[in-house]
């Protein structure tokens, strides 16, 4: 008979959630609020706008179909003639993003804006042709919008055209959705070769006797306790190609010295090391379920006449299929975000999407873009977290 | 009784790191369709046998022969023997109906004739409508019927038990027993039975092969266990008995004589000839005052405690040695039984004793004072 449905125990549970507080307004502080924030910088774009106030009120109703009339020119003008020469930097920076080449003229133009005279259609072009290609007119419109969707159209390869309407970027500046699929599919290789490599150990782990499985542990739990960077660095040292595995190789004669094999500065470096760093998290939750499945169940299966290999796929296997997905989801979204390991070992083709977001963020400066980035990662994470909820049920999955 | 189906060979197992064994030269047969039970006290070697029969253990020395084959080097899932385990070892990831049709499965028997035949499995464990449920939404018995059900749909020519009952409560327990002895009637399928409750033994087995450190000590029908134990340890595991110490005074005609500070007694010989022996009397053929007669032992004792256990009334008397003497005394006329504290006089026939040589292995058991 199954149980009376439990009550839930009365504790006085408002004095236990008191002491959460603290650590409520931790996640609150420096979880949240910078998600947060870096989602509203991803749309938010307030700085342009407010250096050319006039310009963006002349282009509110230009439709982008030749180029605008004399009061958008005569507006950008007056703008410009305005800024202060960091404003002027500041702005050009800033659209340069959406147009290379708007830096130096936004800056030039701005420093000579006071000599120029009216009809500005005409002697702003005379200053400089540029300021006759409606390319420039369409990029000063997107880039000064105060919000915007272009981010998250460059974090998926498109852009405004001339016209405003979206179309994708030219080919060799196409990168970011090649990246995520190359972020999403080293993150598949990794969990994988952390599945076939952990499965068996934790089987091990489960079922040596208590002094094997503690050496086993700390075997397995000791790289995990030394940084990560000096692991990292270890893994150049060890496969660079006066490394020691290329050493071994060429002493074994199995390779030769003059054709040593490129291990690291690319995906292969990339998927060994991140492999080596993952995989405990792949060991443990496996571990905490194998732990808990009795042996008696295969010993029934073989009784039944169950061949070895029969009896692990129809009962060993199924059983273990809680640490296996909950192993495999934790070892594939620590993988998409990975950034120190492939920004050490992974040369140019071992890059991931982390760290373009993370060139972004800390060298081009391109704050916006690098949020859209950082938003369709953790978009897709978030959607993969769902899809496997209902299809595995994530209240099942064993974590260790 | 016709070729044995099952045959232990002189089986030993000892394990690595040494010690002693825990199957010493075991020599069995049994029987097909046989329901015999390996009954013993924990560590006694009874699972071990079960196991290297099931192929989960092998044994370190001698054979054990199938139908005249040495299977104990085949592996498990190659000897076609059904197994029941102690915790049922259902397969929670499936339901009852996919944990009976597992072995037909794994033996590519077509999806019709499986169906059909978990069905009937079902039926013969009184189980029909659970075909859907997991093992976890069932009560231990019914969990222990799947288990049942699944060790023997696919006909195996035995099914090994490994204290299959030994998690169910007393009530569930014999409901089962009773559903066990008579599915194997109705199937005629050999059983080895683990258990190390006697009266579970008693009460389903064809034959009863008591266990005691890795050998056994006697193997007959439950009765003959009962009424002639071949020795002390299984006159003292089987049922209830009273051990009374002494000196043997004079034997013949497979009687013995024998005194000790109780006074005298006499008893069938059940191996003791001369110097020590051991009286043993079961509780309900202890008599209560009996009339003196040629060949009755009498004994005075006082009573000690008295105890009502529903059909009989149990006394514990002390003889003059002060070794103690429990009897069942019917409730037929319970207001004239004494109290404790009351003298009286106990004792048997001689028939109804049996006089063995002391274990020297028990340490129990000493010198009674002398007579």
């Amino acid at each position: 008979m199954p149980d009376a449905p439990r009550r839930p125990i009365p504790t006085r549970n408002h004095q236990g959630l008191l002491l959460t507080l603290p650590l409520l307004a931790f996640i609150a502080v420096f979880f949240a609020a910078p998600i947060g924030a870096m989602l509203w910088r991803s749309v938010s774009n307030p700085l342009p706008a407010s250096l050319l106030p006039q310009t963006v009120a002349a282009l509110a109703d230009w439709d982008a179909k030749a180029l605008p009339g004399e009061s958008a020119y005569a507006a950008i003008v007056a703008d410009l003639k305005a800024l202060k020469r960091e404003d002027a930097a500041k702005l050009g920076a800033q659209l340069n993003f959406d147009f290379g080449g708007l830096n130096s003229l936004i800056r030039k133009t701005a420093r000579e804006a006071g000599k120029l005279e009216a009809p500005f259609a005409a002697s702003l072009p005379a200053f400089d042709k540029n300021w006759a290609r409606q390319e420039v007119w369409a990029a000063i419109k997107v880039g000064t919008a105060a919000t915007t969707a272009k981010n998250y159209l460059g974090a998926v390869d498109l852009r405004y055209g001339p016209d405003l309407s979206v179309t994708p970027v030219g080919e060799k500046d196409a990168i970011y959705l090649m990246l995520f699929g190359r972020t999403a599919w080293v993150a598949a290789l990794v969990t994988l070769l952390c599945l076939a490599l952990g499965y068996p150990l934790a089987w091990m782990l489960a079922n040596a006797g208590p002094k094997t499985a503690g050496v086993l542990m700390i075997l397995l739990l000791l790289p995990f306790w030394t940084s990560l960077l000096v692991r990292t660095t270890a893994w150049i040292a060890l496969l660079q190609s006066q490394g020691v595995v290329n050493d071994v190789l060429v002493w074994l004669g199995l390779i030769d010295d003059k054709n040593r094999v490129q291990l690291v500065y690319n995906m292969t470096g990339t998927l060994i090391a991140m492999t080596q760093v993952l995989l405990p998290f792949m060991v443990l939750p496996l571990y905490s379920v194998m732990k808990t499945i009795p042996p008696v169940y295969l010993r029934a299966a073989s009784s039944m006449g169950a061949r070895p290999f029969t009896a692990f796929r129809r009962v060993y296997l199924p059983l273990t299929m809680p640490g296996v997905a909950a192993g495999a989801l934790l070892v594939f979204i620590l993988a998409v975000g990975y950034y120190i390991t492939p920004a050490l070992v992974g040369g140019s083709s071992g890059q991931l999407i982390s760290n373009l977001i993370a060139y972004h963020i800390q060298q081009s400066l391109n704050w916006g873009l690098g949020a859209a980035l950082a938003s369709v990662l953790l978009a897709a994470v978030i959607a993969l977290y769902l899809v496997f909820n209902r299809l595995a049920g994530a209240d099942r999955l064993r974590f260790g | 009784m016709t070729a044995p189906y099952v045959r232990f060979q002189g089986v030993s197992k000892t394990y690595d790191g040494g010690g002693q064994a825990a199957v010493a030269g075991l020599d069995l047969d049994v029987a097909a369709g046989e329901f015999l039970t390996l009954l013993g006290p924990s560590g006694s070697g009874k699972t071990t046998t079960l196991m290297m029969l099931a192929g989960f253990e092998t044994p370190s020395k001698g054979a054990i022969l199938v139908e005249g084959e040495d299977i104990s080097r085949k592996p498990a899932h190659k000897r076609g023997l059904g197994m029941v385990f102690q915790n049922y070892a259902l397969f929670p990831h499936m339901s009852v109906a996919q944990n009976i049709a597992f072995p037909l499965q794994v033996r590519r028997m077509g999806r019709a004739d499986i169906a059909a035949r978990v069905k009937r499995a079902l039926a013969m464990v009184q189980l029909e409508g659970y075909e859907n449920r997991r093992p976890g939404q069932l009560s231990g018995g019914q969990q222990q019927r799947v288990a049942l059900a699944r060790a023997l749909v696919f006909e195996p020519k035995a099914v090994l038990m490994d204290e299959p009952l030994g998690a169910l409560d007393k009530s569930l327990r014999e409901q089962l027993q009773y559903e066990i002895s008579r599915i194997h009637r109705d199937l005629g399928v050999t059983v080895l039975y683990v258990t190390h409750d006697q009266s579970e033994a008693l009460t389903m087995s064809d034959r009863i092969a008591v266990f005691n450190k890795g050998k056994v000590e006697q193997c007959g029908a439950p009765g003959t266990l009962y009424d002639a134990p071949a020795n002390l340890f299984v006159a003292g595991f089987i049922g209830e008995n009273n051990f009374v110490n002494a000196r043997i005074s004079g034997s013949g005609e497979g009687v013995v004589r024998a005194a000790s500070p109780a006074g005298a007694m006499s008893a069938r010989s059940a191996g003791a000839q001369a110097g020590l022996a051991v009286i043993a009397i079961r509780p309900e053929r202890v008599a209560l005052n009996p009339a003196a007669a040629e060949g009755v032992t009498r004994l005075e004792a006082s009573v000690t405690e008295r105890y009502f256990a529903g059909d009989h009334v149990r006394l514990v008397t002390r003889l003059k040695s002060g070794e103690e003497v429990a009897l069942k005394a019917s409730r037929l006329n319970a207001e004239t039984l004494p109290q404790p504290g009351a003298a009286v006089t106990i004792g048997w026939r001689i028939e109804d004793a049996q006089a063995f040589p002391p274990d020297t292995t028990e340490p129990a058991l000493k010198e009674p004072a002398a007579a």
